[in-house]
């Protein structure tokens, strides 16, 4: 017996996963019997995308990289057929994930992430079984409370202590909502989850509701995951039919029922009261807290918001008991994170470690440093809510008070490595720029005084910033940090501040030398050509609206800095890479 | 809105501290809401809207908390026990400030009109230019006069930086500014009011422009003051140095004794430093002293030979021909210079006889800081200009030692001096000469260099580099304490205006100073300007109307040359009213009330202190009745949480993300395009003017208004509103205020119709019908006349001949006396009111059941009901305001049921609906009523006569309800049932039913309805009771009833009737009315508005609008409601004192007033109190059986014959609103 998984997470099929597993389907023939052909969701190395598996007999594995449909005939020929290994496309799964610990992604890439079956096979649903038949809720909550599970959304707050405060609320309706509006730029944690093991997330909510006293569940996810919302209605569905959520579900007198809730891709509504607002079908603008929701939440009753990864960790947790995941982790922070790896880093993808491993393990030894070479200059957490925390910092354990003291915050799990070609300017203007854009506009600091810092990172960048600016830029995000309603105004300026407390320097360069030392600002770099890799071809002559570049046919050109306008055109037509910045 | 059913708070005081003061506040209170409510600081809030939920946007609020990570913001903060809070210190300033500062760096408006803004006094050009617009030709002086003392002289010889200023440049010519304020300045009989004598004495050196103005205003302060002038007159160089053909003298003087009429002192012929010194002042006990002595001297040319005879300067010629006439002048004369004393003394020459009279001038004449229109008008007279050219010598005459000519040099223009004008440069060779007899210089002014020489050193002003002294800018302070200086002596040659500003700066620091012995230099003043953002594009005036200005008209240049009578005319009035309306207004609305502004001045904001990109937007100018210009919003969303109290869906809304958010309807639509039913309460909410009500008058204001507590006469609710009064005549309404800001409810008729009242189609003066047409009388005469009429009708048909028709709508005073004027005074047959009578005169539904047909309990027993049935009602049409009020309820968890043949929209706020059909709702309500006595949960105080009555009316029902609920009504017995259970399942439960809405009606339902109430026990407070609305003011079973309409109809037809004074109403604009009523030989109107029937009167008398009156209106439930008298009606007399001059002219003597005790004996009475509960007994006369599908239908249009609601709806509905009125 042989299975062939293809990985067809969003990383999968954009990769070309769709175009490969076609192949596959044309060439197996009658003669191929044995084998099926199955799909699964994302692993996490999606730097080796697309993946194919081949699972013999239930136990052999061999897992290949960078499928393309004309590999796929080797792999029948050879592998399926021939029963001969293709060694050189071999992924060396093991390797590539050691180090990691993978509790919420138990089953990502694992299973067929449409099959129920495969899910209970591994376990599922037998944590919720046995809290609805065997605990009462408020046993469900010791267990969480002790395994110190803590909101993986960012903030971090005790799942616990939310669901004891949503426990208490008296009220005739209670509810549960997934926040699944993963709205970090370069995050995609929540996604993979949904799209590889959405069972494990509704588990959890049902689990929650039982805690809480809860019998409807919400499911809050960005319309722009329209693979994770089919996977999320079709486990919806086969669970309702085998009895596992539903009324009175494994005939345990409780009743759940999970429906899902399109966002329009604010990011704001990743906030609870905004989520709430937008669930309500008013605009998604955050409210006043107190009162928290689970005290007063959707349509006014008590609701207890949890976010994909942390209802993933709540089934594990049950079904292993809460001493097995306090022993993973450091401090106040138990358990394992997932990150979305991204940025100048060699092997990008989704990743899972104990929390305690430091920035440097997770950098250089899963991530295999950066894609230069080169030494990393910093890590971005916490997307545009975050920080930047220098490659000086990077023995900082991931602990959410160890990043939170850099300046930084754990956030949801994006981590994006720079190295020397990533200007701290640019980065913070490019944060400050998203959330600028997001602001839902209520407050005053967050809706002006992010779009005047913007202003004035934009003015630097073009080579007009004034030596005042850095003390407006510290003084007006301090004002900001402190003056705004919600997470996403108290958070925006992060960036900039954690790049203005690290990399001053940058900031100086770009102020007082009007120069940009990573050479990304183009107005702060001087264009020029290299006259040994220029062929004079005249592309770059053609390509310049500023007539800036002369220079004889055949022979090299050069560039007049005097009639630059930097817009960086020649850069990209030159083919022979002899336009440089300097 | 939580649900949380664990929402008992504890009712102990929470202890905490405020600024170290210890105090108790209440659980779950906020720390602004402590704050405010104990009055412990004043916390600024934009966002906040007193009475709704907290929002916290603006971030303005925020206070320390000890312990807390950053600031708090203390309108959503909540107080704890142990809280030490800080609502002050230099971290909240900053906090505050910068929020300040951020929200003006994204604030594209103008907070006053650039006129105002140029003028160096910051005369309110925009106000009086409204004001004159409206013709309150007095008011706008006062504004005037409040900057500018001498409008009659500016109004001619004003530099006009105003207009020049003017945004009305941007579309085609400036407005005539000063056009409008020559004639406002002619319109006299404003006297300011003078504060009482402080005994401290000032004296004025210098009785010019600055002297004078300062005077004034020292005088207004109550200082006397004193004038030490020079010359033999005051006036300064007004009288010496402007000719009279620009300013004639009469002209000067109507303004200088409107300053002398204070009580102003005045010694003439006394020149400091010969008659009088400083010191000498001091001695004399003047406690202050202001000096604008002025610029009088003529600077010298400076060139050889200038000592000639026949030369002198042009100052010394003006001075000259003031004090002697005018002297003969022959020959040719020159006048050197190119400022308007040049031009002045070159007309002057003119008009003196000189042959030939020529400029010479340096520059050329786009240089000449001459008015170019003096310069035209000089042209015109035969002034030659010759420009270019710079005299260098004088040349004498050999024999006579009199000026014969003067060489020249051309001159050629070089690069700009530091003025920005082009130096002029000698061109080589090319001398030439002029012949003359006479060479006049204006070349520059000097002050006297003579001034101080007799003081001490040490009691000399310090004297600047021209000779001008110097003073504080702001203050005009001097460094010799308790001196100041102004005018020209400080300045150097300037404009009148300037010295007008100069003298009121010192008069205002002279006024602290006398008060505290100290020079406070003022706030500065913030101002908000759209030129801050750059210039203002004239693209964004592309729209506006083209208006073609009207020019100056001047008499023939053939003519005026040989006299000194005024050159320029005024305009008329119609052309001044026109150019008054030129003006665009783009100074903001809310100048006065404008939060963001007042914050900005409390807290010193700069307004470029976070400058950076701003948005500008097109102001959504499409409402009838609501301006909305988002350049000002600052997206603190109280309007959008107001809409959504009132209408349950918001209008406006937050539209976009980020920076580019902005407050908006929905959809991209305009304000017209929405629901917007034009209520108005967003414009009161509004911190800012982003938001403004359209005033009714035309103009705009802003104006500073007076605020008068009265109540809305526009439907039975008689809302408590506030009239904000500019003057007669020109007011409007808002919401009243409790002291906590919270704002009471308006609907549209009630915020924009009282001013609508104000203006429009009234009624201004008595009129009697002479040779078939209404003309103008005087009240004598008009009262003469109407007693003759009335008198002679009574005489030839008898007493009962006469009818007296008038609206409800008149106040409770009004209509007691109209009804003894009729009783007593004509003795008439009918009285009462038209509207009332073809809407079927007043119910007697429940006269049989609770003695009369009234509202059992109160409005405010809506705020604690649990349940609230609306029945043959459609208050959010009809009371929108009691819509509202329904909406709240329903909101707090109120089960709202709704009975109506359609889908009114509080079906919206509904947890219930039945639609029976039209006329149907009778037989609905014995069904419910059926289901109830059916289920045997019968009130016990109902039991009245006895279970067999009740099973009575049951077996009744029974009969009643075989014709099928549903076939009957289409309604679902299973919706009936749940009304039943609806009304006896709750704890209050409140009926609405309105007596007026005739198409609803259907026999029997309200007596049903009563009925329903009464065997659940909802009948009477507390726990529930009947709410029956009218259309008018005045609940018919409220106030007295003038009665007898039944009757009416019956002697019209019959021809009983020959004679009918009209009140109020408008019987003839009905066809039955017209049948009725058109042919009448006497008829009588006495009304505000020009009706159909007021045009056929014999006499028409001008009646009041409540704004105008003192008096009492009823509530729908028996609430007296008082309104107040905020102005004079334009007819002079209330409508009160024309019944009782009518009633005399009759030989009649009714009181003036009425007994307050009437007043008190009814206040805020409900009909049936719940001592009469058990009085409420099981009526006999209640036949079910005539329960039946209604055959009479009603009116199918509510229709009001009093003619203010008629006068104000067609306006609202002619400026096409959405929405019913």
């Amino acid at each position: 017996m042989q299975a062939v998984r293809v990985g067809l997470g969003s990383c999968g099929i954009a990769a070309g996963g769709l175009a490969v597993q076609r192949r596959f389907q044309e060439l197996l023939g009658p003669g191929d019997a044995g084998v099926t052909l199955q799909e699964t969701g994302c692993i996490g190395l999606c730097h080796r995308e697309v993946l194919v598996e081949i699972v013999e007999d239930g136990r052999r594995r061999t897992l290949y990289g960078e499928m393309a449909p004309d590999r796929v005939d080797r792999i029948v020929t050879d592998h399926l057929r021939g029963g001969r290994v293709v060694g050189e496309w071999v992924v060396d799964r093991e390797g590539l994930l050691a180090g990691q610990r993978r509790i919420v992604l138990r089953n990502c890439g694992e299973i067929a992430p449409s099959s129920i079956e495969e899910y209970r096979a591994r376990g599922g649903y037998r944590a919720l079984s046995q809290a609805v038949t065997a605990m009462t809720p408020a046993e469900v909550i010791e267990v969480v409370a002790d395994s110190g599970l803590r909101g993986r959304g960012g903030a971090g707050f005790p799942t616990g202590t939310k669901w004891r405060l949503a426990q208490a609320a008296k009220a005739e309706r209670k509810f549960i909502i997934c926040n699944a509006d993963e709205g970090d730029p370069g995050a995609f944690m929540d996604r993979s989850v949904l799209e590889s093991d959405p069972h494990s997330v509704l588990e959890g909510m049902a689990i929650a509701g039982y805690a809480i006293g809860a019998g409807e569940g919400i499911v809050y996810v960005r319309a722009e995951y329209p693979l994770a919302i089919r996977r999320l209605r079709e486990a919806v569905a086969s669970a309702r039919e085998m009895g596992l959520l539903g009324p009175d579900l494994l005939d345990s007198g409780f009743s759940f029922s999970i429906r899902l809730k399109e966002g329009a891709g604010a990011f704001v509504c990743g906030e609870e009261t905004a989520l709430i607002a937008s669930i309500e079908g008013r605009r998604g603008m955050p409210r006043v807290r107190p009162p928290f929701p689970t005290e007063a939440g959707l349509w006014g009753f008590p609701t207890c918001i949890n976010n994909v990864e942390t209802f993933a960790n709540v089934p594990w947790i049950l079904a292993h008991g809460a001493g097995a995941f306090r022993s993973c982790g450091t401090g106040n922070s138990r358990g394992t994170k997932v990150f979305a790896l991204a940025g100048k880093i060699r092997r990008g993808g989704l990743v899972e470690v104990p929390m305690g491993t430091t920035i440097d393990e997770v950098v250089y030894g899963i991530g295999g440093g950066t894609v230069s070479g080169r030494p990393y200059k910093a890590v971005q957490m916490g997307g545009p809510s975050g920080g930047c925390i220098p490659a000086s910092l990077g023995g900082t354990p991931i602990d959410y008070e160890q990043i939170t003291a850099t300046g930084a915050i754990m956030g949801s799990g994006g981590m994006v490595v720079m190295d020397d070609s990533t200007c701290m300017v640019d980065v913070a203007r490019f944060f400050l720029h998203f959330t600028q854009n997001e602001s839902c506009g209520k407050c005053t600091f967050c809706r002006i005084g992010t779009k005047r810092m913007l202003e004035i990172l934009e003015r630097i960048c073009a080579g007009g910033g004034k030596p005042e600016d850095v003390n407006m830029l510290a003084e007006l995000g301090e004002q900001i940090r402190m003056s705004s309603l919600c997470g996403l105004g108290q958070t925006a300026p992060n960036p900039v501040l954690t790049t203005l407390r690290y990399f001053h320097d940058e900031y100086e360069a770009h102020i007082r030398d009007k120069k940009c030392p990573a050479k990304v600002c183009l107005a702060l770099v001087e264009f020029g050509i290299d006259p040994d890799k220029c062929t004079g071809c005249g592309l770059c002559v053609r390509a310049c609206d500023a007539g800036a570049i002369s220079g004889r046919s055949k022979e090299a050109h050069r560039i007049d800095g005097s009639r630059c306008v930097r817009c960086g055109k020649c850069l990209t037509v030159c083919r022979f890479d002899a336009v440089r910045k300097g | 809105m939580s649900r949380n059913t664990d929402a008992d708070h504890s009712h102990l005081p929470v202890e905490l501290t405020v600024n170290g003061r210890a105090v108790a506040a209440r659980p779950g209170q906020t720390i602004l809401e402590l704050v405010r409510e104990q009055r412990l600081d004043t916390i600024p809030t934009l966002c906040h809207e007193p009475g709704h939920p907290p929002f916290g946007s603006c971030f303005l609020c925020v206070v320390e908390v000890k312990d807390a990570r950053g600031l708090l913001p203390s309108c959503t903060t909540r107080v704890r026990d142990g809280m030490e809070v800080a609502t002050r210190s230099d971290r909240i300033t900053r906090a505050r400030k910068t929020a300040l500062a951020l929200l003006l760096s994204d604030h594209y408006a103008d907070c006053a009109c650039p006129g105002q803004l140029a003028c160096p006094a910051g005369v309110d050009v925009q106000g009086y230019l409204g004001l004159a617009r409206l013709g309150h030709y007095r008011e706008a002086l006062r504004l005037i006069r409040e900057r500018n003392p001498l409008p009659v002289v500016c109004g001619r010889v004003c530099v006009r930086k105003c207009e020049a200023a003017c945004r009305r440049n941007l579309v085609d010519e400036s407005v005539g500014i000063n056009q409008v304020k020559r004639f406002v300045s002619g319109h006299a009989g404003v006297h300011p009011e003078r504060l009482s004598p402080t005994g401290k004495r000032v004296a004025v050196v210098g009785g010019g422009p600055a002297g004078l103005t300062c005077a004034y205003y020292l005088s207004l302060q109550g200082h006397s003051v004193t004038i030490h002038e020079a010359m033999p007159r005051l006036g300064g160089m007004l009288r010496y140095g402007i000719p009279a053909y620009r300013l004639p003298r009469e002209e000067l003087d109507a303004d200088i004794d409107m300053i002398l009429g204070l009580g102003v002192e005045v010694a003439c012929n006394r020149r400091l430093g010969r008659e009088f010194t400083l010191r000498g002042l001091r001695e004399e006990g003047f406690d202050a002293i202001f000096l604008a002595p002025g610029a009088p001297l003529g600077k010298k040319l400076g060139m050889p030979g200038e000592d000639a005879r026949g030369i002198e300067s042009a100052l010394d010629f003006l001075r000259d021909t003031e004090l002697h006439g005018p002297r003969q002048l022959h020959g040719k004369v020159v006048v050197v210079g190119g400022g308007n004393s040049a031009v002045d003394a070159a007309r002057t020459a003119v008009r003196c006889g000189a042959e030939e009279v020529t400029i010479l001038y340096r520059r050329s004449r786009k240089e000449m800081p001459a008015f170019h229109e003096e310069v035209d008008a000089a042209e015109q007279e035969g002034v030659r200009l010759t420009m270019l050219v710079a005299p260098v010598e004088a040349i004498p005459d050999a024999a006579t030692g009199r000026l014969a000519g003067i060489r020249c040099v051309r001159m050629e223009l070089g690069e700009p001096d530091r003025s920005g004008r082009r130096r002029p440069l000698p061109v080589a060779g090319s001398e030439f000469e002029v012949p003359c007899s006479f060479a006049y210089s204006a070349v520059g002014q000097e002050t006297d260099p003579d001034l101080f020489s007799r003081e001490p050193v040490d009691g000399r002003p310090a004297v600047g580099p021209p000779g001008t002294i110097e003073a504080d800018a702001a203050t005009m302070a001097c460094r010799l304490p308790g001196v100041f200086a102004g005018g020209d002596a400080v300045n150097g040659p300037a404009a009148v205006i300037d010295a007008v500003a100069h003298g009121r700066l010192a008069a205002e620091a002279i006024g602290g100073y006398l008060r505290t012995g100290e020079v406070k230099r003022p706030d500065p003043a913030f101002v908000c300007r759209r030129d801050d953002f750059g210039p203002v594009p004239e693209t964004e005036y592309e729209d506006a109307k083209r208006i073609p200005h009207h020019a100056t008209p001047q008499r023939p240049a053939g003519e005026r040359r040989n006299d000194f009578r005024e050159v320029e005319e005024g305009l008329s009035e119609e052309e001044t009213r026109e150019e008054a309306a030129r003006c665009m207004e783009c100074g903001c609305k809310a100048l006065y009330t404008c939060d963001l502004r007042r914050y900005a001045v409390e807290y010193g904001v700069d307004v470029g202190g976070a400058a950076g990109h701003v948005r500008r937007h097109k102001a959504d100018d499409s409402h009838p009745l609501i301006a909305y210009d988002a350049n000002k919003c600052i997206l603190c969303g109280r309007c959008v949480r107001a809409c959504e109290d009132v209408l349950d869906q918001p209008v406006l809304g937050f539209v976009g993300r980020g920076f580019d958010t902005t407050v908006m309807p929905a959809m991209g639509r305009t304000l017209a395009e929405s629901a917007c039913n034009g209520c108005g309460t967003c414009v009161e909410c509004c911190p800012t003017g982003a938001l403004t009500a359209k005033l009714p008058h035309g103009r705009q204001g802003p104006w500073r208004a007076t605020r008068v507590p009265s109540a809305c006469g526009f439907c039975s609710l008689a809302c408590p509103l506030d009239l904000h009064v500019v003057t007669d005549g020109l007011l409007w309404a808002a919401s009243p205020v409790d002291a906590l800001g919270r704002k009471g409810d308006l609907c549209a008729r009630g915020r924009f119709g009282t001013g609508l009242l104000q203006s429009g189609n009234r009624i201004r003066t008595p009129m009697v019908r002479k040779n078939g047409e209404l003309a103008q009388a005087s009240w004598e005469e008009a009262l003469r006349e109407a007693g003759r009429l009335l008198t002679e009708c009574r005489r030839r048909q008898g007493a009962g001949a006469i009818a007296v028709l008038a609206a409800d709508r008149m106040t409770r005073e009004e209509r007691h006396l109209v009804g003894r004027f009729a009783r007593e005074g004509l003795g008439a047959g009918f009285v009462g009111s038209f509207g009332a009578m073809r809407r079927g005169g007043p119910r007697r539904d429940l006269d049989d059941f609770l003695g009369r047909t009234a509202s059992t309990c109160l409005l405010e027993d809506l705020d604690d009901a649990d349940g609230i049935v609306v029945i043959g009602a459609d208050p959010g049409t009809t009371h929108p305001v009691l819509g509202t009020r329904i909406r709240r309820a329903a909101r707090r968890g109120a089960a709202v049921v709704v009975v109506h043949s359609s889908e009114i929209d509080l079906v919206r706020a509904s947890t219930l609906s039945l639609n029976p059909r039209r006329g149907t709702s009778g037989i609905l309500l014995a069904d419910v009523l059926r289901r109830i006595l059916a289920a045997g949960a019968v009130d016990g105080r109902w039991t009245g006569s006895g279970e067999s009555e009740r099973e009575a009316i049951r077996d009744l029902l029974e009969g009643a309800a075989k014709a099928g609920v549903v076939r009957a009504c289409g309604v679902d017995s299973g919706k009936a049932e749940a009304l039943a259970r609806a009304v006896a399942g709750g704890k209050k439960v409140v009926a609405v039913y309105d007596l007026e809405e005739t198409g609803e009606r259907s026999s029997g339902d309200l007596a049903v309805l009563s009925r329903i109430l009464a065997a659940t026990g909802h009948l009477v407070p507390p726990a529930g009771g009947l709410l029956l609305l009218g259309s008018d003011g005045n609940a018919e079973p409220a106030g007295p009833a003038v009665g007898g309409e039944a009757d009416l109809p019956d002697a019209l037809s019959a021809g009983r009737v020959r004679g009918a004074v009209v009140m109020l109403e408008d019987p003839l604009s009905d066809p039955e009315g017209e049948a009725l009523l058109g042919g009448l030989e006497t008829l009588v109107v006495a009304d505000c508005f020009w009706t159909r029937t007021a045009r056929a009167a014999r006499v028409v008398l001008p009646a009041s609008t409540l704004a105008e009156t003192d008096g009492t209106l009823v509530r729908f439930d028996g609430t007296l409601c008082p309104v107040k008298k905020a102005c004079i009606p334009p007819g002079g007399r209330t409508t009160a004192g024309m019944i009782r001059d009518l009633a005399v002219e009759i030989g009649c003597e009714i009181p003036s007033a009425l007994p307050d005790a009437i007043r008190e004996d009814l206040f805020r009475a409900p009909a049936i109190s719940p001592d009469d509960a058990g009085k409420v007994l099981l009526p006999r006369t209640l036949d079910i059986r005539k329960i039946r599908l209604s055959g009479k239908a009603g009116l199918p249009v509510r229709r009001s014959y009093a003619t203010m609601n008629e006068a104000v709806r067609s306006r609202l509905a002619g400026r096409e609103i959405r929405g019913a009125f």
